[in-house]
């Protein structure tokens, strides 16, 4: 279904990694209401994925309580509010400029509608969140494919910064 | 959970009038990843219900339905009906369609809901608890799609879920679903940490 010429580095829920190695490619897998989102510095070809899980860092106490380890990639990739700059900081350590950042995201979707009582849209609020902390830092978004009631998987391609988005019931997307 | 996966079974097979038995069952606090039917493929398609409950326990129930199962059960109970696009269409596109029908959607929405309410049941009566279940959702996407999307939705920040694998035997074949419950409260441990001691109505149950 998506390329396999590639050595496929896989990032799974709420992770994060990156690479510079243009005969590797980064991919998640199944993005329901979780955001797949990437950043690649076309110059320098170093990019970075994250599959981000919930929206805000504050609402879950569990977790809350590691404040002063947010530099643990497993809870800065989980949450919207946190991955961005987390994602940011480990691209500029191997050799990306910020301003050369370019982002992309898929997922976001509402699975399950129709329950009574599903009120709050998860991946809606994902997206909102991840725009927000992207524009504050001034990292556009190049890319997309979000929304909707049906599961993703994203595949970011290092060598040239292409996403390749696959959806069983949508077919394949690239941007 | 053995209470409501036997009642489950008396009911399928009074309504299929053939033999029904519980080949096997298993249960277990697993991490995500350690889903049976998600280790082989998050991208594998699967026709789910899923209900969220309420009460002295909150929570979601999931049922997950591999593929060709619900057409296989759905035979059991209307052969004539259901013939020709069982022997016919066997592939993942030609599933698709079929799945989307709304006589097996149907079906399969009321068989995961026989499933899903004596689990249920059999857990409140048992413990002595209060539940009560939403009108159950049909889902056909991709497995983990569905599975990170109920944990998002729970707002769960556990990385494990409770696993039930249950195998049906029919006399044209076995089929198996996996039924996945995430109690509102296991964001609290992880595995390891004394799950049986924390959920004494589940234990009680299995």
């Amino acid at each position: 279904m998506l390329s396999m010429d590639v050595k496929l580095l896989v990032v799974r829920l709420s992770e994060v990694k990156w690479s510079n190695q243009e005969d590797e490619s980064l991919i998640t897998y199944s993005l329901g209401s979780c955001i797949g989102l990437t950043l690649f510095d076309p110059v320098a070809r170093v990019g970075g994925m994250a599959h981000v899980f919930l929206p805000h860092s504050a609402n879950h106490s569990k977790d809350s309580r590691k404040e002063n380890q947010m530099e643990d990639a497993a809870t800065a990739a989980k949450y919207a509010d946190s991955v961005v700059p987390y994602l940011v900081s480990k691209l500029l350590e191997m050799g990306a400029k910020h301003s050369r950042l370019e982002a992309k995201m898929a997922g976001g979707a509402q699975l399950m509608k129709g329950l009574p009582d599903s009120v709050f849209d998860i991946g809606t609020s994902n997206l909102r969140v991840l725009e927000k902390s992207l524009k504050d830092f001034g990292i556009p978004i190049v890319g997309k494919d979000v929304g909707g009631d049906y599961g993703r998987t994203m595949q970011l391609f290092i060598r040239d910064g292409r996403v390749k988005v696959v959806s069983a019931r949508h077919g394949t997307k690239e941007f | 959970m053995t209470l409501g996966i036997e009642s489950a079974r008396k009911v399928i097979s009074n309504l299929t009038g053939k033999q029904v038995k519980i080949l096997y069952k298993t249960g277990e606090l697993v991490k995500l990843s350690g889903i049976p039917i998600l280790c082989d493929s998050p991208e594998k398609m699967v026709l789910s219900s899923y209900v969220t409950f309420k009460g002295d326990e909150q929570g979601q129930l999931m049922i997950l339905f591999s593929p060709g199962a619900d057409k296989c059960l759905a035979r059991q109970i209307e052969p004539g009906f259901f013939h020709y696009q069982a022997d016919t269409d066997e592939s993942p596109a030609a599933w698709q369609e079929l799945s989307r029908g709304e006589l097996l959607n149907s079906f399969v929405a009321e068989l995961a809901n026989i499933i899903g309410s004596s689990i249920l049941n059999a857990m409140a009566d048992r413990a002595g608890l209060m539940i009560r279940p939403s009108p159950p959702v049909l889902i056909y996407d991709m497995v983990g799609a569905i599975l990170e999307s109920a944990l998002a939705l729970g707002l769960s920040s556990s990385r494990c879920v409770y696993v039930s694998d249950v195998k049906l035997g029919f006399e044209e074949g076995d089929q198996v679903f996996e039924i996945v419950l995430i109690p509102k409260t296991l964001e609290q441990i992880e595995p390891g940490e004394g799950f049986v001691g924390c959920y004494p109505w589940m234990s009680s149950c299995w």
